[in-house]
């Protein structure tokens, strides 16, 4: 399977100009972290990738033709239905019942929330709506998973065991995977390959592959600290 | 892990309940002491009866069975024409959220029939119309555009962030419009219902009065105007906002029964 590609993607609100020429690669089946700092136009980045916005200019190379998974900054979960009908909402577009029901308790269970399937989100905690918004993206069959700043807003140890639980559906069903953050830890926790953006508009200032294998990372370890460095003073110049 | 509620039941909570009460009660009394004060200043239970002229007269009118009857038909049209204004509303308004020509198309017929004064319609309705069909066919026609709108509103504003969730996974449009679109609008929906019903109570009312079907509380408002009997008249009145007081409370008991199975709807 060919790398998904971005080639000159810009992008301008009005006179705004958000995104400037930015190209990148993403191989197949490996995570990459978008990192910048906040209001760089990440965001915006993974909506082009998702087809929710339009570039001005430049090309979305196999992006279009692929189905997509988010996980949303805000978990976006229906209030009214419970967790396991969110999870079966998204599912909707599967043909057969049986796959969507399969799908849904399995994910519900790897994420914890077996025994909330029949809550509904005003009644689960903050971490508990993350997990879920996490649980629906990984059970969705899709090609592509967006994650947008889907650990941020919890508390350090909240967003270690959001980050683990990744780690573990991650596992699952390895998919290309694109997750947008600010925080230059959970990039270098999470990512196989880190690309860093500057302020707006955001432009690609650097590229790098995290070299410890994932499941032998810790949360700010010191093996990676020449990376956290270098990150850091990227995302401060 | 779950969220506390907060405490519905507790002593804080009761004490509100009680506050609330004794100040309508206290509305209440106010009210009528100002009622007994005027009617004494004016000395005239023709022109202004009293409080206890009323009561004396809503009693004669409780023992009698052809008032009972008049209830009973003129629930039947308020029923009648809130569950026509309902479906045909909501139908019209759901298409206009869904679909902008249909919103545009059906624009200028809202709009008149917004703008008509309800007594043109009752009199208009009267050449057309059996005596008991034209306070049905005013009432549906006042309220219709009350759910229309609702509906529409409630369609129209759904979260865009949900929408946009749906979209991004794919979600098939008929389980859109059924798990989210729906859902989303019955804040406004039970809005729209609530001041539907309390139109088609006016409206069927002031229908009978001019219409006179042989039953219905228009028909012994305007009996009581001819026999120049205020007090019976006001009772009458009294008869009709208690009914239309109650439908309307039903109505919220069964929006809060329905929306506490579902829990976690915003109203």
């Amino acid at each position: 399977m060919k790398p998904y590609e971005l080639r000159g993607i810009s992008k301008n609100f009005g006179d705004l100009e958000v995104i400037a020429e930015f190209s990148a690669s993403f191989e197949p089946s490996s995570v990459t972290a978008i990192l910048g700092p906040s209001g760089c136009g990440k965001t915006t980045l993974l909506n082009i990738i998702a087809g929710i916005l339009s570039p001005c200019e430049g090309s979305t190379g196999d992006f279009p033709s692929a189905s997509f998974s988010y996980s949303f900054q805000e978990p976006r979960l229906l209030p009214w239905l419970s967790s396991k009908d969110n999870l079966l909402f998204a599912l909707s577009g599967i043909q057969d019942k049986k796959i969507r029901d399969e799908r849904a308790q399995r994910f519900l269970v790897h994420s914890g929330l077996a025994d909330f399937s029949t809550t509904k989100p005003p009644q689960l905690s903050g971490g508990m709506k993350r997990r879920l918004s996490l649980a629906r993206a990984f059970a969705y069959p899709s090609d592509v998973l967006l994650l947008d700043e889907a650990f941020s807003a919890v508390d350090l140890k909240l967003r270690i065991e959001l980050m683990d639980l990744f780690s573990l559906l991650w596992r699952e069903e390895k998919r290309t995977t694109i997750i947008v953050t600010h925080d230059v830890q959970d990039a270098l926790y999470l990512a196989d390959q880190v690309l860093v953006l500057s302020s707006r508009p955001a432009r690609l200032v650097d590229k790098l592959t995290v070299p410890v294998a994932r499941e032998n990372r810790r949360y700010g370890s010191r093996e990676l600290i020449d990376l956290e460095e270098r990150l850091y003073r990227q995302i401060l110049s | 892990m779950r969220h506390s509620d907060p405490d519905l039941s507790g002593p804080r909570a009761k004490t509100m309940l009680y506050r609330r009460f004794a100040a309508g009660i206290l509305g209440v009394g106010l009210s009528v002491a100002l009622w007994q004060l005027l009617s004494v200043m004016i000395g005239s239970s023709l022109i202004f009866p009293g409080p206890a002229e009323v009561v004396g007269g809503l009693r004669i009118l409780l023992a009698s069975p052809s008032f009972w009857k008049a209830v009973i038909g003129s629930m039947e049209r308020v029923l009648l024409s809130f569950i026509l204004s309902i479906g045909i509303g909501t139908l019209t308004g759901i298409s206009s959220g869904l679909n902008p020509w249909i919103r545009d198309s059906l624009a200028p017929l809202i709009t008149t029939i917004r703008a008509t004064p309800v007594l043109a319609l009752i009199l208009v309705a009267m050449f057309w119309l059996p005596s008991t069909g034209v306070p049905i066919f005013s009432a549906f026609l006042m309220a219709y555009p009350i759910m229309h709108t609702s509906a529409y509103t409630g369609v129209v504003l759904a979260d865009k962030d949900l929408l946009e969730m749906a979209s991004v996974f794919k979600v098939p449009p008929k389980v859109k419009f059924l798990k989210l679109r729906l859902p989303a609008a019955r804040g406004h929906f039970l809005a729209g219902a609530k001041n539907a019903l309390g139109l088609c109570w006016k409206v069927v009312v002031a229908g009978e009065v001019l219409s006179q079907p042989r039953f219905g509380l228009g028909t012994g408002l305007q009996d009581a105007r001819l026999s120049l009997e205020t007090s019976t008249v006001l009772a009458w009145a009294a008869a009709t906002v208690f009914l239309c007081g109650i439908s309307e409370f039903a109505l919220g008991v069964l929006a809060k029964k329905e929306g506490g199975a579902r829990e976690g709807v915003a109203n």
